[in-house]
């Protein structure tokens, strides 16, 4: 692991390929940091629990026994969509 | 090209330009990116997201209407330009659920929808944080939410 320190209002930048990311320290209270990340928008940023969170929800859906699992699932779920709500908005 | 495919349902015959291809692929599963939709009579609601690439790998998926009847996200514009979305339904959206030993305890993840583009192909599994969707929801609560919201519907008009 590299390992640099920095200040507040110091930043550092990682390149990945052509592109950069910068990360500054904005703030530090009792222990606890504030950065602010510049980069392109199609570099996702996840505070890293979350990410490892889904990681691990992804991997306990994948099941063995998928006809059982399915069976007790379709007894489970209703069946009547509203066409109420559509699910996703465009921004 | 129809070629065939050995999935976690068995051997199946997909159109190779219909692959779903996930680039950036799934959180725990970024080695693979070729995907397939399922949705076999057997096991419906539940459609399963297969690899075409690892055979032991299939994500439980359902509709999540059918589950949260109000069930709505806001994509950014990077990834509806990715997916080349210009109205809703030129997407799918999903979600995993987890199904363990115990049906009490089946979870659907609200908070991490996989968004399917009709027009491209192209898939991506979508992390929403702060929001009132969480990984985990109990399917239970979820539905007897659901069946009050629409008997308030049919009640209300």
């Amino acid at each position: 692991m590299l390992i640099l320190s920095r200040k507040v209002g110091e930043s550092i930048i990682i390149k990945v390929g052509s592109n950069n990311i910068k990360i500054t320290i904005l703030e530090s209270n009792n222990g606890t940091l504030k950065l602010g990340f510049e980069a392109p928008k199609e570099i996702k940023i996840y505070r890293s629990e979350l990410y490892e969170e889904i990681v691990n929800q992804n991997k306990a859906s994948i099941i063995d026994d998928i006809t059982q699992a399915a069976n007790l699932l379709k007894k489970e779920i209703p069946n009547n969509i509203s066409p109420k709500y559509k699910s996703i908005n465009l921004k | 090209m129809i070629k065939d495919f050995d999935t976690k349902l068995g051997s199946v015959k997909i159109d190779t330009e219909k692959i779903i291809k996930f680039e950036y692929g799934i959180p725990g599963f970024e080695n693979l990116t070729q995907f397939a939709l399922l949705k076999p009579e057997s096991s419906f609601p539940i459609m399963w997201l297969v690899s075409l690439e690892d055979k032991q790998v299939a994500f439980p998926v359902i509709l999540p209407q059918l589950i949260r009847n109000d069930y709505e996200i806001i994509l950014p514009e990077d990834i509806s330009d990715y997916l080349e979305l210009e109205k809703p339904e030129d997407a799918v959206v999903i979600c995993i659920l987890t199904i363990p030993q115990n049906t009490e305890d089946i979870t659907i993840n609200l908070a991490a929808p996989i968004i399917i583009s009709l027009k491209n192909n192209k898939g991506l599994q979508l992390l929403i944080e702060n929001s009132e969707y969480k990984i985990r929801h109990y399917l239970k609560d979820e539905i007897e939410r659901n069946n009050q919201l629409l008997s308030v519907q049919r009640d209300g008009g």
